[in-house]
């Protein structure tokens, strides 16, 4: 895919938007299913906001309560208001929730030409958005055709098409082949470095790792973390000491307020620096052979957060 | 407002079978036109001259001629609702009822345009038909002035029933087959158990018969037909509206 940048020489090009979208109290079922239960959260502006759950968490009826397509309980507001009492919806928001969001008698120019009436966008502005997703050769086919990675490049040709404050995708990086998720991924941090808020679902954990500087999780509908990655990692990181007596450091260390898990010929410690637990180490007469900071990878941290809130789990693999 | 017209006009303007249809609704019954005018001109040429109005008779072909116009109709959120696209048109536009709206207007106004080829065609067929049968055209006048008009309206309102029966039930198929059964199929059974039971009122009320009633009378009796064929649209198309409104997309 071209490496072009977002932006460019539409209406809105140049101009600074302060927008956050507010996710206040959503709530869905589906007869005795809680599908999505009081979800409270926010979408800053400035930055990609990666939104993750297992499988049946509720991501994509969390994404369709937001915008108004389902009919359910809380609000969603786009820059301080409600999407329907914008004057140009598409210019707030762009969206991208099914992997093949066309017709595929129409042609991907005409797809984009039936976007472009709210709008009222020029037609100069559909030859720039495809040549920008690398679909200018095909324009004028129907994409009945198009590989899964071509339909998701429509697709998000369409949600950016206006130069919406905010983009909302959902897997966008399904189908793509890596150098067309680099290119997504750059993009959206671009996108979202110009001030825009950016939400992204995605099941892809280590790209939402790269892509991501904020992580919305839920499972089963809830809430269960809000943070920037780091944030979110370092909770469930620890420190790793490997000592001549691991008895006695330990009880040193729990009088000290840390969490201590004994492990093979090691200590994991939860509340303490390396730094403090060197010093415990020292005034207590143990030599530490090995101190180091383990980072949990965001793979594990999703894990820990969602536990037992993928529907339809595997069983065990024998 | 504006806008849902223009992306309607778009969505409908830019899909291949919009044109086929409108092509075959003036093709189909226009070829059968001219074969019955020229079969009845055959034969009346044998018989010594056309019978009267035979083969001029215009409200014969209007059934197949809405038959086909009307996957139009329901292709309007049929195809929508098949290929996920309800989903981009309803963020695009958040509010349903200009959707809606726009979704109707747009349908009727092509249909419009397209029943008026059609009927001419049939005209234009009809006459044809005659001039080759050796007995000279034959021209409809029942195609102009007020019979036209309710010829037009008739057809209108045929696809838009398509229209609204695929939004209530949001399935493209159903749309189209349940327009054509209610009219060839269920109507003309329940018109007969009512004509051996004496209900003869119940001509009045059963929708596609009242319709083609319409281009098939004159004056008053004919309008009170079409406006009860509109009053059917209009059962049809309020609870769709209502439910497009609040359902999920």
């Amino acid at each position: 895919m071209p490496g072009d940048k977002p932006g460019g020489s539409g209406p809105d090009a140049g101009r600074v938007h302060i927008v956050t979208i507010l996710v206040e109290h959503l709530g869905k079922s589906f007869g005795n299913v809680r599908a999505v239960d009081d979800l409270s959260f926010t979408v800053p502006d400035g930055v990609v906001t990666g939104f993750l759950g297992p499988n049946g968490a509720g991501k994509s009826t969390t994404m369709r309560l937001m915008l108004g397509l389902d009919r359910g309980e809380g609000r969603t507001a786009f820059d301080g208001k409600p999407l329907r009492d914008h004057e140009h919806p598409s210019r707030v928001v762009g969206t991208h929730l099914d992997a093949r969001p066309f017709l595929p008698g129409r042609t991907a120019r005409d797809h984009l030409r039936m976007l472009a009436t709210e709008a009222r966008l020029p037609e100069s502005r559909i030859d720039h958005v495809l040549a920008m997703v690398g679909l200018a050769e095909v324009a004028d086919e129907r994409p009945k055709s198009f590989s899964l990675g071509m339909a998701q490049r429509l697709g998000l040709a369409g949600a950016v098409l206006a130069e919406p404050h905010a983009l909302m995708l959902d897997e966008p990086a399904n189908g793509l082949d890596p150098q067309s998720i680099q290119w997504l991924r750059e993009f959206l941090r671009h996108y979202a470095a110009e001030g825009r808020a950016v939400l992204v679902s995605s099941h892809l954990l280590s790209e939402m790792q790269l892509m991501a500087d904020h992580v919305v999780v839920i499972a089963r509908g809830r809430l269960v973390a809000d943070g920037t990655i780091d944030e979110l990692v370092s909770q469930r990181s620890d420190v790793v000491v490997r000592c001549t007596d691991p008895a006695r450091l330990a009880a040193l260390l729990r009088s000290a307020g840390g969490a201590v898990a004994e492990e093979d010929q090691a200590l994991g410690v939860v509340g303490l620096t390396t730094d403090e637990i060197g010093h415990l180490a020292f005034d207590g007469g143990v030599t530490v052979l090995e101190l180091a900071t383990r980072k949990a990878s965001l793979e594990e941290t999703f894990m820990q957060l969602t536990g037992d809130g993928q529907q339809y789990a595997f069983g065990e693999a024998s | 407002m504006t806008g849902a017209l223009r992306y309607e006009w778009v969505r409908i303007s830019t899909v291949r079978s919009t044109w086929a249809l409108i092509g075959l609704a003036m093709l189909v019954p226009a070829g059968l036109a001219l074969f019955v005018a020229w079969l009845v001109g055959s034969l009346g040429s044998e018989a010594g001259g056309p019978p009267d109005g035979e083969a001029g008779g215009l409200a014969g072909f209007l059934p197949l001629t809405a038959a086909v116009l009307c996957a139009i109709g329901a292709a309007a959120f049929g195809q929508e609702y098949r290929h996920g696209l309800i989903r981009i048109t309803l963020a695009t536009f958040p509010r349903r009822t200009p959707i809606f709206i726009a979704k109707v207007l747009m349908v009727a106004m092509v249909i419009v345009i397209a029943a008026i080829l059609a009927i001419t065609t049939i005209v234009l067929a009809q006459a044809l038909g005659g001039v080759i049968a050796g007995t000279g055209a034959v021209w409809d006048e029942t195609a102009w002035g007020a019979s036209g008009v309710r010829a037009v309206l008739y057809i209108v309102l045929f696809v838009l029933i398509a229209l609204a029966i695929t939004a209530l039930t949001r399935n493209q198929p159903v749309g189209i087959i349940a327009p054509i059964v209610l009219a060839v199929l269920v109507e003309p059974i329940v018109s007969a158990i009512a004509f051996v039971q004496g209900w003869t009122w119940i001509d009045w009320v059963l929708p596609f018969s009242g319709g083609a009633a319409a281009v098939s009378t004159d004056g008053a009796e004919a309008w009170g037909h079409l406006a009860i064929f509109g009053c059917w649209f209009l059962v049809i198309a309020i609870p769709a509206w209502v439910l497009f409104v609040r359902r999920d997309a």
